[in-house]
């Protein structure tokens, strides 16, 4: 938790989400990580495909009680892998190039240049193991372990990330690749973003070295439920 | 009678909401376009390709379409004035056909043909599909992702069909001067380059660009508005094609109607 911290990153309240079966009630402060057994919620947590039951609130707000501006600058401040078992449509930009999908968003902040950002995808690009940088193809012709560590740079390449969404990232992807996103998840929880982790299964936080001191001595801490205790 | 007033109140809440949905995506396109930082990477690539596919991929349909119509033009004009006894007014009448009128008008039915159809159904397609979604949940604004680049991209590629086609229908005019053989075509050049007035060239910017404007709004407004199944792509396709052809029409009587009233 960062000093000066009033609101959690994240509040889910008996809310139905898609895929997930029962109403999920949740709460992220900066740096924790958490999970929920379920598909793909990030459209439902981001306001896009709101819960029809039940509240979710980033950084203490709602999206509804945000303006189209400040909801747009807001979901700048999240970064999201979309489970790769989804329709490539609701993971990839068709007619653009990875790397443009990859750095299609955060083109849009005035305050980094188009060349840095190229330089820090290029960064996290060979970081995951994409050894000549991110794939220059359509996402249709690139090669499906590929377009997840790309995914991983599109989360990461958000400054600042108050939010992970996480939705299933280690499926397709390279057993090589697994260390650099644990760092990675590391690092940003470091720093202050909270972490959502989706998926089926609840993964093996321990093993993965993603579990902190912090989070054995949070009594609300419970990776093997499906919801946690706000 | 309530039912009658009820009946008459959603025909006039349909007939307006279209044109005030167009206005208000027009007015926030506006907003992002004179603002150099709306105009971020992305947005400039799908301006230059815009301009590519809507503009200079249609450059020689125009330059065909013009040719054919000066070459109309000049033989009716011609034909009508020898009878009347006023062939010194041909020059004047063509400079006022062809760049107040035709030149602006076909260049924007060439627009709707070729790219009404092919936008509507690109963002269509993104919306059904869950790509919309996708970059509204990235935080990305869609009026200046989507809209902005092909509006305005539209609106230079307007401008520029039509002066091609002011060109190619004078060039077409010249050459049936010369096979009518009863006009000089120096003289006659010299009469269409004086007939030209500021006016003229406002009303063919004014009419080349507005309702190309329009056409890029309203094809991202259909595409946006789109829901529910892949048949809903057609029909999105054919609302944004009959409402630019009646935006072009309506824009062209209101510059008609300041310029002769």
């Amino acid at each position: 938790m960062r000093e000066g911290d009033t609101n959690p990153v994240l509040s889910i309240s008996d809310a139905v989400l898609p895929s997930v079966g029962e109403p999920v009630n949740l709460t992220l402060w900066p740096g924790e990580i958490a999970h929920i057994a379920g598909f793909s919620i990030a459209l439902a947590v981001l306001g896009i495909q709101p819960p029809v039951h039940g509240e979710v609130r980033f950084l203490g707000r709602t999206w509804e009680q945000r303006s189209v501006a400040e909801s747009e600058r807001d979901l700048g401040l999240v970064g999201t892998v979309i489970n790769p078992r989804c329709h490539p449509a609701r993971i990839w930009v068709g007619n653009l190039d990875v790397d443009e999908n990859v750095m299609l968003a955060v083109q849009f902040d005035p305050s980094r240049s188009s060349a840095r950002i190229a330089a820090r995808a290029n960064e996290l690009a060979l970081g995951f193991g994409l050894p000549e940088g991110l794939p220059q193809g359509r996402p249709s012709a690139t090669d499906p372990g590929e377009l997840v560590l790309s995914q991983w740079v599109r989360a990461f390449l958000r400054d600042p990330l108050r939010l992970l969404i996480l939705e299933n990232p280690l499926e397709l992807a390279p057993r090589a690749s697994v260390a650099a996103l644990v760092r990675e998840i590391n690092r940003v929880r470091q720093s202050g973003s909270a972490v959502l982790w989706i998926s089926e299964t609840v993964p093996p936080f321990s093993e993965l070295g993603l579990l902190q001191p912090a989070d054995l001595q949070n009594p609300a801490f419970d990776p093997t439920n499906s919801s946690r205790k706000a | 009678m309530s039912s009658v007033l009820g009946y008459l109140r959603n025909l006039f809440v349909s007939a307006v909401h279209g044109p005030l949905e167009v206005s208000a995506i027009s007015t926030e396109t506006l907003a992002h376009a004179v603002h150099p930082r709306s105009w971020r990477k992305p947005v400039r690539s799908r301006f230059a390709r815009q301009i590519l596919f809507g503009g200079v991929e249609a450059t020689p349909f125009t330059v065909f379409a013009g040719a054919i119509i000066g070459v109309v033009l000049t033989l009716n004009s011609y034909q009508w004035l020898d009878f009347t006894g006023r062939v010194d007014f041909l020059a004047p009448a063509l400079s006022i056909l062809i760049i107040r009128e035709a030149a602006p008008a076909f260049a924007c039915v060439i627009l709707v043909a070729a790219s009404a159809s092919a936008m509507t159904t690109e963002i269509a397609t993104m919306r059904i599909t869950g790509e919309i979604d996708l970059i509204e949940s990235q935080g990305i604004n869609l009026i200046q992702f989507l809209v902005l680049p092909r509006a305005i991209g539209l609106a230079v590629a307007g401008t520029a069909l039509a002066s091609i086609f002011v060109a190619c229908a004078f060039a077409a005019s010249a050459f049936t001067i010369l096979l009518i053989g009863r006009i000089s075509v120096g003289p006659f050049f010299d009469a269409l380059f004086s007939a030209i007035v500021p006016a003229d060239l406002l009303s063919l910017v004014g009419r080349g660009t507005v309702p190309a404007f329009l056409i890029g709004v309203i094809c991202c407004r259909q595409g946006l508005d789109a829901t529910g199944a892949a048949s809903a792509i057609p029909q999105a396709v054919t609302r944004a094609m009959l409402e630019s052809v009646a935006a072009v029409l309506v824009i062209s009587a209101i510059f008609a109607l300041v310029a002769y009233l």
